[in-house]
């Protein structure tokens, strides 16, 4: 509860309740809610659609299946530190950023890492970007693709970098 | 075992379901990322039975109470390529080593990694 908690005050907004395990989450799947929050010049381009709704369920999902399976140390079988709930909170964070971009973006796979980072994981043959988020209100986002590699970090906000949105739109849409 | 070698097959045991894709078959970033301590645990694997590294494996999982879900292998030399190390550390087991020299920022750990699960074969325990 304490996530969601969390959550919600920090964007007080009327938003929908997911309920699984004994733990909500609020979503934020409908535009309009989504414009209500976020200021004009936030709004990713016209014409943004969000993400399909089983999607979000698949993406929480996994998300509850990582706070359940990493919540103490050495859950990787080696030393891993715990994934705490700030680190839960800022995926599901992460998760509203991603479902306002655009729904032809592929779906990430979602890691735990043995720093107590949570990763989302883009591929495409080669090319592979990835975005974790690690409870500190900042992202760590890096790209490999055959020339070139980036490596950077930025601070959380309400939509992602120009940077991380070119990427995900000219390498990671759907056919 | 003697120095390890260019062309030498090393695996990368994994205990959480998480940390590959069965469906499309790759290992994910996470999987590689270095512990508390800066270092990847991996063991060596060449001239070793198949069923053995399983078998080995399988133990290391019930020592640290997880049960073995994949692993992921690699040749070493895709670790030099990366400017990683890769060095024996056998305390505990004959076919252990370390991949050392990661850097401190977690954005260039996260780099590497990415780099070493892009080239690594997921092998799934059957």
């Amino acid at each position: 509860m304490s996530i969601v908690n969390e959550y919600n005050l920090d964007k007080a907004l009327n938003s929908a309740t997911y309920v699984n395990n004994n733990a909500e989450f609020t979503i934020i799947y409908d535009p309009d809610i989504y414009k209500k929050a976020f200021s004009e010049d936030s709004l990713p381009n016209e014409g943004t659609n969000f993400i399909e709704i089983e999607k979000l369920e698949r993406f929480i999902d996994e998300l509850l299946n990582i706070q359940l399976d990493c919540s103490k140390s050495g859950w990787d079988g080696y030393d891993a530190q715990p994934i705490n709930k700030k680190v839960i909170s800022e995926a599901f964070n992460l998760i509203n950023i991603i479902s306002s971009l655009n729904k032809k973006i592929l779906t990430p796979d979602l890691s735990p890492a043995p720093n107590g980072s949570i990763i989302f994981e883009w591929r495409s043959d080669d090319i592979i970007l990835t975005i974790s988020v690690m409870g500190e209100e900042r992202l760590i986002y890096t790209f490999i693709n055959e020339n070139k590699t980036i490596a950077k970090r930025e601070i959380i906000k309400n939509q992602l970098s120009a940077e991380i949105k070119d990427l995900l739109l000219k390498y990671f849409l759907s056919i | 075992m003697g120095p390890i070698q260019p062309g030498e097959p090393i695996t990368r045991y994994i205990f959480q379901k998480s940390f590959f894709n069965k469906e499309k078959m790759f290992v994910k970033t996470g999987a590689f990322m270095p512990n508390r301590d800066n270092k990847t645990s991996v063991f060596r694997i060449k001239n070793y039975p198949e069923n053995e590294i399983w078998t080995l494996g399988e133990k290391i999982g019930v020592m640290r109470n997880r049960s073995l879900k994949a692993r992921a292998d690699k040749i070493v030399d895709e670790i030099f390529k990366t400017g990683l190390k890769i060095i024996q550390e056998t305390s505990q087991y004959e076919r252990h080593a370390d991949i050392i020299g990661w850097p401190k920022e977690p954005e260039k750990q996260q780099l590497l990694a990415s780099a070493l699960a892009r080239d690594a074969y997921l092998r799934l325990l059957t």
